[in-house]
């Protein structure tokens, strides 16, 4: 039994000092119940749903219903903690939520059963029109409480849909709600990627008939064209400092990866080689980029030191690993073909452990929340493609609603503070 | 001529270096043993004391060939003596390794509790830990706890105590006798590390 550790042992003296090591956690959700204190009101009670379904979505709150509980307090003198213990809630979350003077305060507290009393105070001030987004943000709040890393609710994705001829680049919340289309397009839209600031976003579009990669500045919505090309360009991918982009083109015979500058415009080749090289993602601290060959026959994912250009193969299981991003600097997320399915699957660099992380067949396009502990995706279930997501840490999936045929290449904004 | 009388003196010395060294390492190791008897293994002692009787008897039976019967039957209550403090020894030696028995499975017991309790948060990290030193009363009931070490994270610290402050009770302490009750759990550490 090696996690009890008998520190100090006297035969003559009888003392011992005990330490007991826990190692393992419990897999269960934190059991929490969000309450409107003071006051009944349909706005409180529409917040509340919001947060409700932000934290139940992560898999790692289990949020009770009005019908389950013993006692409603509407605020923390009223809470009798023995029916909460015998419920076995964690805390009880008081939402007060003030709407005037066209301002919207959202105030939320936590108070822990255990402890029986309030733990954490916070607010929220946002506009009247913002009531789902200062949502989000109570939400996130509430699950950095808990499980130390931001919340990913407030944050927002960014996709590509296709009904019949009809191509949009689409910005909606993290819940799938409050679409923007971005740009609409009779011609293919392909590879959106956010700059690290969420202030851009660059993407590939046939609207002139060939080949162009735009950048867009998505207050201002100006476009810049960066690059326009008769070949093949996809896959932009900006560099952690935003000077820099990478890309796939044709443009010297076959499939290479490039890099521009953004100011300078100068372009430098990266990769020099037969094979296809493609889909390229940089390392966290940008001295790396990580990209798609199928130099030894199949496609695997390689890594390439962006200033001595040295490159390493990273996978080496299974005949087919593609587009692969960086999950922090030790792991990578990539599509992976296990037997007959592709699914999303986890290498661990340093372990080289691979972990199968989805079960649905036709996955493809992976990306990482900016919280690094959600992969959403999009799959296809008949002729119909959605996206779906999985929570790394609770290893709850989930699915958007499917509102279009066809629905493809997510890419998840960063932080938006 | 010269030269065999200095290999032969040095041949003499280094005999002499080899003897001392061995009588030295010897008596060390002599000295080793001894202490390692006299602390923890009552087995070695025993020997020990039968060593010691018998080295005592074999000069005695040097110097006096005859041995009387009164001095026969003092040695035979002292080796009853030691064969008594033996068994005392050995019972000690029985009850502390029942009783540690007895504080593992109990200390299993109270992990796996606490492991049902402990909800990670994601924040947490591989050589992150935190203690907690426990205090309880003879019921089991947790009276007091302290952070003896944080782990540098809010969530981390919390989410450790809320599963102890869940946990309230160890019950399976109350089937202990209290001397290992004091010994053990009435003062006893958690640390909190995920692997």
């Amino acid at each position: 039994m090696k996690r009890v550790i008998l520190l100090f042992f006297l035969v003559l003296e009888f003392k011992a000092d005990l330490v007991l090591e826990i190692t393992e956690s419990a897999s269960k959700p934190v059991k929490i119940a969000i309450l409107e204190k003071n006051s009944s009101s349909l706005i409180g009670q529409e917040i509340i749903n919001v947060i409700s379904n932000d934290l139940k979505r992560t898999g790692e709150f289990r949020v009770l219903g009005m019908d389950e509980l013993l006692s409603i307090p509407i605020n923390e003198d009223e809470v009798i903690q023995r029916d909460w213990l015998l419920l076995d809630v964690d805390s009880i979350i008081f939402v007060e939520v003030q709407n005037e003077d066209n301002n919207l305060e959202i105030a939320y507290s936590i108070f822990d059963i255990s402890y029986n009393e309030t733990e954490d105070k916070r607010r929220v001030l946002g506009l009247p029109d913002s009531l789902r987004q200062s949502s989000h943000y109570v939400s996130d709040g509430i699950y950095k409480y808990f499980y130390g890393i931001e919340g990913i609710s407030s944050t927002k994705l960014m996709y590509v849909t296709r009904n019949s001829d009809t191509h949009k680049l689409i910005i909606s919340d993290a819940d799938g709600f409050n679409e923007q289309v971005l740009l609409k397009s009779n011609n293919s839209i392909i590879s959106p990627a956010w700059s690290t600031d969420a202030k851009e976003i660059a993407y590939v579009s046939f609207e002139n008939n060939r080949a162009q990669v735009f950048t867009q500045n998505l207050a201002t919505g100006q476009r810049n064209l960066i690059l326009s090309s008769r070949s093949s360009v996809s896959s932009p991918a900006w560099s952690p400092d935003n000077k820099d982009l990478a890309f796939t083109s044709t443009k010297d015979g076959n499939s290479e990866i490039y890099i521009i500058n953004l100011e300078s415009r100068k372009i430098t080749r990266l990769t020099e080689n037969l094979a296809i090289d493609t889909e390229p993602a940089w390392s966290p601290e940008g001295k790396k980029i990580i990209f798609t060959s199928d130099r030894s026959g199949s496609p695997q994912i390689y890594e390439i030191d962006v200033r001595t250009k040295l490159k390493r193969r990273l996978t080496t299981e299974g005949n087919y690993n593609a587009r692969a991003s960086y999950l922090d600097k030790d792991e990578i997320i990539f599509v992976h073909r296990s037997k007959t399915d592709f699914n999303i699957a986890k290498l661990d660099l340093g372990s080289r452990n691979l972990e199968v992380l989805t079960s649905t067949k036709n996955d493809e396009s992976p990306c990482i929340a900016p919280n690094g502990n959600v992969i959403i995706y999009s799959t296809k279930d008949g002729n119909l493609s959605y996206l779906a997501g999985i929570n790394i840490s609770s290893k709850v999936s989930f699915k958007l609603p499917a509102l279009y045929g066809e629905l493809k290449e997510p890419a998840w904004s960063p932080f938006l503070r | 001529m010269m030269k065999w009388l200095t290999a032969l003196f040095f041949s003499i010395i280094v005999h002499i270096l080899i003897f001392f060294s061995y009588v030295f390492f010897t008596t060390e190791s002599v000295e080793n043993k001894s202490r390692k008897i006299t602390n923890v293994s009552f087995l070695d002692e025993e020997l020990q004391n039968k060593e010691e009787v018998r080295k005592n008897s074999k000069s005695k039976e040097k110097k006096q060939k005859k041995i009387d019967t009164k001095k026969a039957e003092e040695i035979k209550p002292k080796e009853i003596d030691n064969f008594e403090e033996y068994l005392k020894e050995e019972e000690i030696q029985k009850r502390i390794s029942d009783n540690a028995d007895v504080v593992e499975q109990i200390s299993y017991k109270v992990i796996k509790d606490i492991e049902s309790l402990w909800i990670r948060p994601n924040s947490a990290k591989i050589g992150m830990f935190a203690d907690f030193n426990l205090r309880i009363n003879r019921l089991g009931i947790i009276e007091n706890i302290e952070m003896k070490q944080t782990s540098g994270d809010n969530a981390f610290d919390r989410a450790a105590l809320n599963a102890i402050r869940k946990y309230k009770q160890i019950k399976y302490v109350r089937n202990l006798d209290d001397q290992t009750f004091q010994v053990y759990f009435s003062n006893f550490t958690l640390r909190f590390r995920p692997e």
